[in-house]
């Protein structure tokens, strides 16, 4: 309820904000969240996030929403990355995660607190952009990206720790192909992505088993505006569909998993080359909103440099 | 010839699988397994399980091989700690930590083995 309440007054607050002093199509959606795109001018761009996720519990095989109870889990993770263009059209990037996990539970011999450091899995990957966001005016911007994981952090096969708070990876690599089209009416943008990854076989650790994750489809629709000058606010609803995982050759029955989520960001532009990012997600902790996912609550700061030649 | 040689062997592979994951199911010979977490549920973290291995006419059995395999299947991973199996005697046996590091749906496989039987029990846990 409080959820829609807030989405309600955002848009609303979207809606009435003067449209001043705004900047090109080109670079309005660009950093406002995660790894985004090279500006127009821009050769490369880095850096760095501090995320901070609590999970509040999860939805089964059913869908059904449990809180976590007494159990707490947190986790910071710290992230770089950097990007590069190595053709007008083409930027290749490369993102490396840092995992502080905190966990506390009552265990059988009183409460039971761990944490761990743990670098998490790493991604690579390029962009095309058959059309670039501000290229042509009227014209729908369209770029297609195709990512590698690598299963570089802590599985829970090889995690040794009684709540998993050094659990910082999934197994295996897993590739991602995603195609985005944007649309910009200043100074307003939407932006529609789909997300095809594939997780590919990996031999468990523990039981010698090969096992692979079920192949997902993520499509998220974004609306942004630039509040004021070098400031951009956007709002996310995006959802994820995940198949049945593979244990030897047989699927494993009720393991498909289902994740919708909505995702607040803002950046700001803090002179130069500079921006500040601002970012949380959250869903609803009801029935259909996930299958087979726990719920994370995440709160993001970023900071990202623009490198102009 | 081979061909049926293989497919006989892999119903009867399969069926063997298959009753060792049926929980408290027994065929005849086979051990009587049964278990139970420490205060009645199982909690996030690390538990207590206590065991009971019987022969086929209901008697207690010490001295047998017990062993306690914790699993997410939706997630496909298992637990992040072996549990140790004491033998209390009186065919009365604990598992300790029985480790359940998230939240979720776990399968809990307890076997014993006895000379040349064996018997198990699977408790489907919801955290
Ligand atoms: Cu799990």
């Amino acid at each position: 309820m409080i959820t829609w309440r807030i989405a309600i007054a955002l848009c609303t607050l979207l809606a009435v904000l003067p449209s001043e002093a705004l900047a090109g199509a080109c670079c309005m959606s660009s950093s406002v969240y995660g790894v985004g795109r090279l500006k127009d001018w821009e050769n490369a761009a880095g850096g760095s996030s501090l995320s901070w996720l609590h999970t509040t519990g999860a939805w089964d095989q059913a869908g059904r929403y449990a809180g976590l109870g007494a159990t707490q889990s947190d986790d910071m993770r710290a992230q770089v990355w950097a990007m590069a263009r190595f053709h007008a059209r083409g930027t290749a990037w490369v993102r490396a995660p840092l995992q502080l996990g905190f966990r506390s539970a009552a265990g059988t011999s009183g409460e039971l607190r761990s944490q761990a450091l743990s670098a998490g899995d790493m991604d690579l990957g390029a962009r095309w952009a058959f059309v670039e966001v501000g290229e042509e005016a009227g014209q729908t911007a369209i770029a297609s990206s195709l990512g590698l994981t690598v299963p570089s952090g802590r599985t829970t096969a090889e995690s040794r720790d009684p709540l998993g708070a050094d659990v910082a990876g999934r197994g295996g690599f897993a590739l991602t192909l995603s195609t985005a089209l944007e649309r910009t009416w200043m100074p307003w943008f939407v932006r529609g992505t789909v997300a095809g990854s594939l997780p590919l076989p990996f031999e468990r650790e523990d039981t010698g088993v090969w096992q692979r994750f079920g192949p997902s489809v993520t499509i998220s629709g974004t609306a942004g505006r630039e509040l004021w000058s070098g400031t951009v606010l956007s709002a996310t609803l995006q959802g994820t569909w995940e198949g049945s995982l593979v244990s030897g050759a047989t699927a494993v029955p009720d393991s498909r998993a289902l994740l919708i989520n909505g995702l607040l960001a803002m950046s700001h532009q803090i002179g130069g080359e500079w921006t500040l990012q601002l970012a949380a997600s959250a869903a609803p902790p009801v029935a259909g909103w996930g299958v087979n996912r726990p719920l994370v609550v995440s709160t993001v700061l970023g900071v990202r440099y623009g490198y102009v030649p | 010839m081979k061909r049926w040689m293989l497919l006989l062997t892999m119903v009867c592979a399969l069926s063997v699988g298959c009753m060792a994951a049926e929980p408290e199911t027994l065929a005849a010979g086979a051990l009587q397994v049964t278990a139970s977490f420490d205060g009645g549920d199982a909690k996030i973290g690390q538990n207590i399980l206590h065991i009971t291995v019987s022969d086929r006419d209901g008697a207690k059995l010490p001295g047998a091989v017990v062993t306690v395999d914790p699993q997410m299947p939706t997630h496909g991973h298992g637990s992040s700690e072996t549990p140790v199996v004491k033998d209390g005697g009186q065919g009365a046996y604990t598992a300790s930590p029985v480790t359940l590091q998230m939240q979720g749906h776990w399968k809990i496989t307890v076997t014993a083995t006895h000379d040349t039987e064996t018997g198990a029990t699977v408790l489907d846990v919801t955290l």
